[in-house]
């Protein structure tokens, strides 16, 4: 199981990670990406089964890498999950949309990401 | 009768015409006629050398007069009289001296004065400015100290340092944590072991009280170990509460970064309006975060609503 964490915030991505060691798994589980650039790259060179994935991030936003991962490559079935700040009804169903499997809003718990995570992994 | 101008010439040089003469030369013979007579009054050798003679006499008299004048006198007299001068009279001179320079320093301040001066004023400027931008009625000077965008884009960057520094911290402590409870469980593994052996023991040799009383210890300190270990579980969960806390780190960063926006927006309207083109990079920010009062914001229901009809 390989999960791939994309968070413009360094805090961010070790919480994530944090949370993530919690629900049973290693630091060797998971990477993590600073942004929808490092995370495609990150998508070229590895296998993973899963992204966890911030919304606003510079050079390539959590959007874009969405519709890019759905459109092109070896991830186009990946499970995704946004991890966001944004909480608008208008973005979510943007997100959904763009093809993310679940929508986590900031701040969350470790309960929350876990049943998020559990469901998409079903 | 007025006289011509001839006429008046004529008598200044002492010429004594004849009207009719004097109205018939013309202008050249009376000018001829003057000059011979010039000639004629012209000084001879003997005078000029009389006037010489006179001349020598007279420097002669001039040098005689400085060498024997009083000023001479007077210099012997000073210098004589500052030698015979007593301590006294040259402490009083000195003093006198003294007071003089005072009153000019009065007169005309040191550079020490001027300098306390300019500080005073320019402390007395400081003060007035401070409360002139304090009432809002002056602007805040344009320093690197006071340049919103690049003050809140510090506070964001040391802030994300910061938090990261933390969470080192408390990652330490979670580690540490493990440790103890690795720890922990070899002891209560060996507790475990003394137990059972302290039990049959006891059981054996019912009438020896050491046995019992040491398994009760033992039992005792098992009960220790497990406490030791749901503190440390607790203390565990209060780090990862405190982790997922730090989430707010993220979002106020965010939040500070939606102003950044909003204020390099309205820089780049008063460039604009100034015609001034510099273009900087846009930052892509939070539309609607956690904690604003926004009625357009998901709950937690709604979510799982939409989620769900998207999953269909």
């Amino acid at each position: 199981m390989k999960i791939l964490i994309v968070d413009d915030s360094s805090t961010m991505r070790r919480i994530i990670g944090n949370v993530v060691m919690q629900l049973g798994f290693t630091k060797d589980d998971f990477d993590e990406a600073e942004d929808g650039l490092k995370a495609w790259k990150e998508l070229s060179n590895k296998k993973y089964d899963v992204i966890l994935t911030d919304w606003n991030m510079p050079n390539m936003n959590g959007l874009e890498l969405v519709k890019r991962v759905r459109s092109e490559g070896a991830h186009q079935s990946i499970p995704i999950i946004m991890i966001t700040t944004e909480g608008g009804k208008s973005e979510v169903i943007t997100a959904l949309k763009a093809g993310v499997n679940n929508y986590i809003v900031k701040p969350f718990s470790a309960d929350i990401l876990k049943e998020k995570l559990d469901g998409v992994l079903k | 009768m007025s006289m011509s101008q001839e006429e008046i010439e004529a008598l200044m040089n002492g010429l004594e015409l004849p009207d009719e003469q004097k109205d018939a030369a013309p202008e050249e013979e009376l000018e001829e006629s003057l000059d011979d007579d010039v000639e004629s009054q012209s000084m001879t050798e003997e005078d000029i050398a009389k006037l010489l003679s006179q001349t020598d006499d007279e420097d002669e008299l001039d040098m005689g007069a400085l060498k024997n004048s009083d000023v001479k006198d007077d210099i012997s007299e000073v210098l004589q009289e500052i030698d015979n001068m007593k301590e006294d009279d040259i402490a009083s001179a000195t003093d006198d001296i003294l007071n003089e320079n005072d009153l000019l320093e009065e007169s005309f301040p040191s550079d020490s004065s001027s300098e306390e001066e300019d500080y005073a004023f320019t402390e007395k400027a400081k003060n007035w400015t401070e409360k002139k931008i304090t009432k809002g009625e002056f602007p805040f000077p344009a320093e690197p100290s006071t340049k919103v965008v690049s003050q809140l884009n510090e506070v964001a960057n040391d802030s994300e340092e910061k938090a990261g520094q933390i969470f080192d911290v408390l990652s330490y402590i979670l580690d540490d944590n493990a440790i103890i409870q690795k720890s922990n469980k070899s002891i209560v593994a060996f507790l475990d072991k003394e137990i059972e052996l302290l039990n049959a023991m006891s059981n054996k040799f019912p009438n020896i009280n050491v046995f019992d009383e040491r398994l009760k210890e033992a039992q005792r300190m098992k009960e220790v170990t497990s406490d030791i270990a749901n503190r440390i579980s607790a203390e565990d969960m209060k780090l990862f509460e405190a982790m997922e806390l730090m989430q707010f780190n993220d979002i106020n960063r965010q939040k500070i970064e939606r102003v950044m926006s909003v204020i390099r927006k309205l820089t780049t309207y008063l460039n604009n309006l100034f015609e001034e083109d510099e273009g900087y990079e846009e930052i892509a920010v939070a539309k609607h975060i956690h904690g604003d009062s926004n009625s357009d914001l998901v709950g937690a229901e709604d979510l799982d609503a939409l989620i769900a009809e998207f999953s269909k």
